[in-house]
């Protein structure tokens, strides 16, 4: 076997790895879709239990709302940017656009935990009725989620910057963006069913 | 067998991938406007409520769609064996049972049992299962 052909054997399994490894974490993504699943349905089953106390209509404020779904949007877009860059073999670029969608993602988390500590602090807690367990508890988890992702992008700024831009790096980096797109998808069902619904 | 993992394959060189900047910027402003728009009809109230809720309805799944079309690239795959896509529709499947089952069981029992209504909420509220 010549080097050339080596080489060419060594390349080809990185690539069919990538691919393995990229369709593995669709399919993780898919079974935590199933669980959000699980959670709307608690949700929807219990939104109408409010045991005497406030609903959807009188806590949630929208315009709030809509600031974060405007925040958590722009931080995906900012992630399909910086992939952009990385299959472009721009470090610095992919390097930027990651902080950026780290910094939007933590702002909106900002506001999330501005929003729940406010309604907490208002008496509403998770403990009140079957209503506010179901929400903080659904949209807690999501909280959660982009909470990981928010670290995960830390690690992986971490090793871009001491490994460079490699085929493992790249490949680690689509698994986090299909994540982090994920994460918004699931916030388009939040905001629509949980908050926008629930002002009606 | 020759290469089963063909089939997942987009393009040979992981590098190179099918999104591109204009992908991205037409996902970004659909979605920002699928936002607003079913915001502000919220808002503003400009349509009676059961088809406001169909109106929201119908945005968050477009976005949903633009998001998973523009962002994921999903089922840009060759024609051949598109299992992220299968895989998708699979997970959608699942979900449909989860949460229909689950409401339809739910409300099922609930008619059954004698309530001391404490609920400011009615539950059979138009529009909802």
């Amino acid at each position: 076997m010549s080097l050339s052909s080596n080489h060419d054997h060594a390349y080809h399994e990185d690539c069919e790895i990538y691919d393995r490894t990229l369709f593995g974490f669709w399919l993780y993504i898919m079974t935590d879709s199933i669980l959000f699943a699980t959670l709307f349905a608690c949700y929807a089953v219990l939104v109408y239990n409010t045991f005497g106390g406030p609903g959807p209509a009188e806590l949630f404020h929208l315009p709030f709302v809509l600031g974060e779904t405007l925040l958590l949007l722009t931080s995906s877009f900012t992630c399909g940017l910086a992939m952009l860059s990385a299959h472009k073999r721009n470090k610095e670029r992919t390097f930027l656009f990651f902080i950026l969608t780290f910094i939007i993602g933590i702002s909106f988390l900002a506001m999330e935990i501005y929003e729940f500590s406010s309604m907490i602090d208002a008496g509403h807690s998770w403990q009140k009725s079957a209503f506010l367990s179901a929400y903080f508890t659904l949209v807690g988890t999501h909280g959660l989620h982009v909470t990981f992702g928010a670290i995960w992008i830390l690690v992986m700024l971490y090793h871009l910057s001491t490994r460079g831009l490699t085929l493992a790096t790249l490949r680690r980096f689509s698994c986090l963006s299909l994540y982090w797109h994920f994460l918004d998808i699931i916030w388009i069902f939040i905001f629509t069913f949980v908050y926008l619904i629930g002002a009606l | 067998m020759t290469h089963p993992n063909k089939d997942l394959q987009t393009s040979h060189d992981p590098f190179h991938s099918e999104s591109s900047l204009k992908s991205y910027l037409i996902g970004f402003v659909l979605s920002i406007l699928l936002t607003l728009s079913a915001y502000f009809l919220v808002e503003q109230r400009l349509l009676p409520k059961h088809e406001l809720m169909i109106a929201i309805l119908l945005l968050g799944l477009i976005q949903t769609y633009v998001q998973l079309h523009y962002f994921l690239h999903l089922g840009e795959q060759e024609k051949g064996m598109r299992w992220k896509h299968l895989a998708f529709l699979f997970m959608i499947l699942v979900s449909f049972i989860i949460v229909g089952g689950t409401m339809w069981i739910m409300y099922d029992l609930d008619s059954r049992v004698m309530n001391m209504n404490m609920n400011t909420h009615h539950e059979l509220k138009e529009g909802s299962v």
